[in-house]
């Protein structure tokens, strides 16, 4: 049985996913731009009750803290990143890449710098294979 | 006064939101590039062929404006996977605003263009419009 999708156990485990992940500390190591969050459009069907949030505060190339959290409280941000639950299971679970979900406009960039997100594309891969690397439970 | 807009019907188009985005970002960045933008004219149109997703930009006026899939007929049209698309606004500059050979991203996109996985309609015409664009548009 994997860690359900999305929870502040699988949020605790994303962080530390992170963590381990060396490519992401290669990759992200310029980072100082300030926390991202990935914001989960509610599915009360599968649990889901109000917008949820993981918030990751994300520096220099390490996660320094991961909440799961309201799309309201989100918004303190500087990266704010929306899509439906099935969009951010292909996403996280690595069957569609971050930026063409972007390009599909399956993943919105609410707020935030995109020029900054696509310079740091190749740690934008590494985070999700470290979500990857979670045994994961998708509800539905 | 430059702007950039998103036509109607194009708000549903995530490589075109990326692209007016950048656009947009890049000249609040770089006030330096605002010349090169106003300089533009005539339409330019780019397709991710593996994501289904295409677009047109068009230029005159100080003024752009992005379409969802080919609108007109464009002067310049760049079609390669979604990956090499992404890629075009990490190009790396070299002196006198043309592209840096030595440039890791640069490599790769010139070894996709000579694969044919990277395919440039318009040229060599259409090589001033596509240069300029690409300075606006670079994150370097």
């Amino acid at each position: 049985m994997g860690i359900r999708f999305p929870s502040a156990e699988w949020t605790a485990a994303f962080k530390d996913a992170i963590n381990a992940n060396e490519q992401y500390a290669k990759h992200g190591a310029g980072w100082t731009h300030g926390k991202v969050a990935y914001v989960v459009e509610p599915r009360p069907e599968l649990g889901i009750e109000g917008d949820t949030a993981m918030v990751l505060d994300l520096h220099e190339g390490h996660c320094r803290g991961a909440v799961l959290t309201s799309a309201e409280a989100a918004e303190e941000a500087e990266f704010v990143i929306f899509a439906e639950y099935e969009r951010w299971r292909e996403v996280l679970s690595g069957e569609v890449d971050p930026t063409k979900a972007m390009m599909q406009n399956k993943l919105k960039l609410r707020q935030g710098h995109l020029p900054t997100i696509v310079k740091f594309v190749l740690a934008s891969k590494e985070l999700v294979r470290a979500a990857c690397t979670i045994d994961t439970d998708y509800p539905g | 006064m430059a702007s950039v807009e998103l036509a109607p019907g194009a708000s549903d188009n995530g490589l075109a939101i990326m692209m007016a985005t950048m656009m947009s970002q890049n000249l609040e960045d770089h006030p330096e590039r605002l010349a090169t933008f106003e300089r533009l004219g005539g339409r330019v149109a780019i397709v991710a062929e593996d994501a289904d997703v295409a677009l047109t930009m068009a230029f005159g006026d100080r003024r752009a404006i992005v379409y969802d899939g080919i609108v007109g007929i464009p002067d310049v049209t760049v079609r390669g996977s979604w990956e090499l698309i992404a890629d075009l606004s990490r190009m790396e500059n070299g002196p006198f605003g043309l592209p840096d050979p030595k440039g890791e991203v640069n490599r790769t996109m010139a070894r996709a263009l000579r694969e044919g996985r990277l395919r440039i309609y318009g040229l060599p015409a259409g090589l001033p419009l596509l240069a300029r664009l690409g300075t606006v548009l670079s994150i370097d």
